[in-house]
């Protein structure tokens, strides 16, 4: 891919213009191969400047996970989503479905990246990892960004609606295909980060790729125990 | 009534702004007049791919524009603030304009524009010329208040607002560039805006001091510019 077809790739994917995305996917595997490298890439950037406020090294684990966790919950949910598609009406195969899947979480990572140099500038603003303020400014961080994340995926999954709305020519089918997506996405991508966590890395925990016990407990389980402390006390 | 109806004649005789021409090797001053009275002309240009030899003189015009500015914002407390503030003040800039240059690509081709990276580029400097150039033009009254002005928090209110001001224009005319190359939704654009404004509201607060006098040419301590701010209304 030179560096022409990359633009013209990146400005019909923020563009999202349904009938282009379409067409998309009906090409060959050209598409799907380009919109990997570019969701491996962005992801990665973004997922660097995560870890970079606690450590080197774990900017770099993270720079591997964040694209892992992504490439992770579209594979394992590739078949129910393609399912769950053609039960609620779309004519879309299941290569369709993936592919819209990967469209969405790419522009997803490509708006991750391209605020990546102002999460940058914010660390460089935030106090030190060894400061007395590292609670706050670890908080701050996690915080910034949770509500980019949010507004990347919003953005990504409006864009991902009009291209659904697009295919079935049907506003409602489309909005119960996304919400179903949407569900399955979350619940196993959940799942999957506290798996690999840690991702931004707590103040007084060691650098690690991932936790001494990745598989003890489960994301829901967390939830509900500490629902459970708070209605007990 | 006649002097008026030949008025009107002579209004229409003029050449329409649509009708403005910008050679594609354009000098400074056509570029200043086209900023200020034909943006179109500059849309013009991004259609036609004739906008790449422009971009250096709008970077010139950028350079000493916040050099000049810069100077009578350093004016104020003198000594080694008439150098350090011109430096600080063009140099904050560029890497805040740097630092959006990315979302700001990416959120223009999100809003419906049809934009290459290249033509955001050049959108982004003539908006930067754009502050610049209307900062020049209240550089007088910067100046005049300089020497009048004691209070260090008047100070600094009076260029906050000339710069609110400017850059209120300059996002303006961003908006207005993007609508003509296809951009549908406003209020991605106006995301982009806010995340610009706080990037150099921040920048001025890890450059300072800009406008008032320090020991040391730049602090070290971490502040937000909010908490910056507070400090210094505390302390003056």
């Amino acid at each position: 891919m030179n560096i022409n077809q990359l633009q013209n790739m990146l400005t019909t994917l923020c563009n999202a213009n349904p009938q282009k995305l379409a067409a998309w996917l009906d090409e060959d595997k050209f598409v799907i191969q380009n919109c990997l490298l570019l969701l491996i890439l962005c992801s990665s950037f973004y997922g660097a400047s995560l870890g970079l406020w606690r450590d080197p090294l774990q900017s770099f684990y993270v720079a591997v996970k964040f694209p892992l966790l992504i490439l992770l919950t579209c594979s394992c949910n590739a078949v129910i989503n393609g399912m769950l598609a053609q039960l609620l009406g779309a004519p879309i195969s299941f290569r369709q479905s993936f592919l819209s899947v990967i469209i969405s979480f790419t522009l997803l990572a490509v708006i991750l990246a391209s605020l990546t140099p102002l999460i940058l500038f914010l660390l460089y603003n935030l106090p030190a990892m060894a400061s007395a303020s590292a609670k706050e400014a670890h908080g701050i961080f996690l915080l910034t960004n949770v509500v980019v994340i949010s507004f990347a995926g919003v953005i990504a999954n409006l864009r991902l609606f009009a291209l659904l709305e697009y295919l079935c020519a049907d506003r409602i089918k489309a909005m119960q295909i996304l919400i179903s997506w949407l569900a399955a996405n979350l619940f196993l991508g959940c799942q999957l980060s506290w798996n690999l966590r840690p991702f931004f890395g707590s103040p007084h925990l060691d650098v690690s790729f991932v936790r001494d016990d990745p598989f003890d407990s489960s994301f829901y389980e967390s939830v509900f125990t500490i629902l459970m402390n708070y209605l007990g006390d | 009534m006649a002097e008026s109806t030949q008025y009107a004649e002579k209004l229409e005789k003029t050449e329409p702004e649509s009708q403005y021409h910008l050679p594609e090797h354009a000098t400074v001053m056509q570029l200043v007049d086209a900023l200020l009275k034909a943006p179109e002309a500059l849309t013009k240009q991004l259609r036609a791919s004739e906008f790449k030899h422009n971009i250096p003189p709008f970077l010139l015009i950028i350079g000493i524009c916040y050099l000049i500015y810069g100077i009578i914002v350093g004016s104020f407390s003198g000594d080694i603030q008439w150098v350090a503030a011109p430096l600080k003040m063009l140099f904050g800039i560029s890497l805040s304009a740097l630092l959006c240059y990315p979302s700001l690509y990416i959120f223009a081709c999100l809003s419906g524009a049809t934009i290459t990276p290249q033509q955001t580029a050049f959108i982004l400097s003539s908006m930067l010329a754009l502050s610049a150039i209307l900062l020049i033009g209240f550089a007088p009254v910067a100046f005049i208040f300089s020497f009048s002005i004691k209070s260090l928090t008047f100070m600094g209110a009076l260029h906050l607002a000339m710069w609110a001001i400017s850059m209120n224009f300059s996002l303006r005319f961003i908006k207005r560039i993007l609508q003509e190359l296809g951009a549908k939704e406003g209020g991605l654009m106006t995301v982009w805006s806010v995340i610009l404004i706080i990037t150099i509201l921040q920048m001025t607060t890890i450059l300072r001091p800009i406008l008032g006098k320090s020991d040391v040419p730049l602090s070290t301590e971490k502040l937000f510019f909010i908490e910056h701010w507070g400090k210094t209304l505390g302390r003056n």
